[in-house]
C-alpha cells in the first residue's frame, strides 16, 4: 500500500480540504506559498507562532485564515493546533506544509488521488522518492538515517521520515495526537500510524530547497534534539 | 542514630517513587530498586563492602558514591518528565486561547464593497462566524 503511485484522475473536488501552514518569522515567503495553495485548497490555516516580523498580516492578505500563537511553542504543536481548528471548522482532509516554500501545493492534487486510490487516511510526501532539488550532502545523509531509525523503532516502510508534506482525512486527523512541540512531531506521528494502524500511502514529492530554506530550516543538529525529545516521550510510557 | 535519619530520607524517595509511577513505570522502578539499595546499605554496611568487592570497585563508600549519582541521575530525568507535563498543559491553555481569536478577513458583505473596505474579524469579538 505504501508505494503506491496512481495514474492522473480528474481533478480533485477542493471543497472541505484544508492547509495548515505553521509559521514562524516567515513573512517573505508566506503570502505566495497561501496564494499558491488556495488554488488546490478551500481553506488556508496559517499558524502564526509569535512571529515578530508581521506573518499574520501577510498571511491574512494573502486570504488565509490566522489562529496566532501568544508564545513560540514549536512546530509540532502549531500544526496540532491547526488540525484542530481545521476540524473544528468541518475540514474533510488535512494537507499540512512548510511556510518557507520549499514545497509545492500542486501537488496536494496528486495526494488526494494518491489516497482515495489507495483507500488510505494518510498520505505522506517523500522527497525521495520525488525529488530534493538542491539538497546538501549531509542533511541527505541524516535523513536517510532518520529513515533507518523509525524504520527500526516504527515498523513502518517509509523512504522519508520528516517531510513536512502530508495530508490527513478528517479521521485520521482526529486520531493523531501530536504531543511533540518541536520537530520531534514528525517521528511521533509515524509512531501514531504505526500504534493505530492507519493506513498510509507514500505519495512523491518535490522538495525544493533554497538559500532561504537552508538558512530557516533545521540544522542538521536538530536531529540530536529530536532524539532527546523521542528518548523521554519513551520514558513517560 | 544516623542509620534510622538515613532510613527516614530514603523513605522519602520511596514516596516519591510511587507518586512517579503514573508518569513513568521506567523512573518509578529504577528509583525504588535504589533506594531499597540504599537502606539495605545503611542497615548492613559490611554488604556494601561485599558487594562492592564483587561489583570491581574498591570500597563500599565508593559503590554508595556510585549509587548516589545514579539516583540524582534518574530524579533528573524525573524532573524533567515533570517540566515536559507543565510544558503539554501550558501548551493546550495557549491552544484553547488561540482556537479562541482566529483571524479572518471578513469577505465584503454588498455589492460594490471593495476589498478594501473589508475587515479583519476575531471569532472572539462577535464578528466572524
Amino acid at each position: 500500500m505504501n508505494q503506491f503511485v496512481p495514474k492522473r484522475e480528474p481533478h480533485a473536488s477542493r471543497s472541505g480540504v484544508f492547509a495548515v501552514v505553521p509559521a514562524f518569522n516567515e513573512a517573505s515567503t508566506i503570502g505566495d506559498v497561501v496564494r499558491n495553495t488556495l488554488r488546490s485548497v478551500e481553506r488556508v490555516v496559517v499558524i502564526d507562532d509569535a512571529s515578530t516580523d508581521g506573518t499574520a498580516t501577510v498571511a491574512l492578505s494573502a486570504g488565509a485564515e490566522v489562529v496566532r500563537h501568544p508564545i513560540n511553542l514549536g512546530q509540532g504543536a502549531a500544526i496540532q493546533t491547526g488540525i484542530t481548528h481545521s476540524l473544528a471548522e468541518g475540514a474533510r482532509y488535512i494537507v499540512t506544509l512548510d511556510a518557507d516554500g520549499q514545497h509545492e501545493p500542486d501537488q496536494i492534487n496528486l495526494m488526494m488521488e494518491s489516497m482515495a486510490a489507495a483507500h488510505a487516511d494518510v498520505a505522506l510526501g517523500s522527497r525521495f522518492k520525488g525529488e530534493a532539488i538542491n539538497i546538501g550532502r549531509l542533511r541527505r545523509v541524516v535523513l536517510k538515517l532518520a529513515v533507518l531509525f523509525t524504520r527500526l523503532t516504527t515498523g513502518l516502510d517509509v523512504s522519508d521520515s520528516h517531510n513536512g508534506f502530508r495530508m490527513f482525512s478528517a479521521a485520521a486527523a482526529r486520531q493523531l495526537q501530536i504531543r511533540q512541540n518541536r520537530m520531534a512531531h514528525a517521528s511521533e506521528i509515524l509512531e501514531e500510524i504505526s500504534r493505530k494502524r492507519v493506513s498510509f500511502v507514500e505519495v512523491p514529492v518535490t522538495v525544493r530547497y533554497t538559500d532561504y530554506s537552508h538558512a530557516k530550516g533545521q540544522s542538521n543538529l536538530d536531529s540530536v534534539n529530536i532524539l532527546l525529545d523521542l528518548i523521554m516521550s519513551w520514558l513517560r510510557k | 542514630m544516623i542509620e534510622w535519619i538515613l532510613t527516614a530520607l530514603l523513605s522519602v524517595g520511596l514516596v516519591f517513587a510511587v507518586r512517579e509511577w503514573k508518569r513513568s513505570r521506567i523512573l518509578c522502578t529504577a528509583i525504588v530498586t535504589l533506594t531499597l539499595t540504599g537502606i539495605v546499605f545503611v542497615w548492613e554496611q559490611q554488604a556494601s563492602t561485599r558487594i562492592a568487592h564483587m561489583l570491581g570497585v574498591g570500597r563500599g563508600a565508593d559503590l554508595v558514591l556510585y549509587i548516589y549519582a545514579a539516583i540524582s541521575f534518574v530524579l533528573i530525568i524525573s524532573l524533567l518528565l515533570r517540566i515536559k507535563q507543565l510544558q503539554e498543559q501550558f501548551t493546550e491553555l495557549c491552544r484553547a486561547f488561540s482556537l479562541a481569536h482566529p483571524l479572518r478577513v471578513e469577505a465584503p458583505r454588498e455589492a460594490g464593497q471593495t476589498n478594501e473596505a473589508s475587515k479583519v474579524s476575531s471569532d472572539a469579538d462577535g464578528e466572524g462566524k
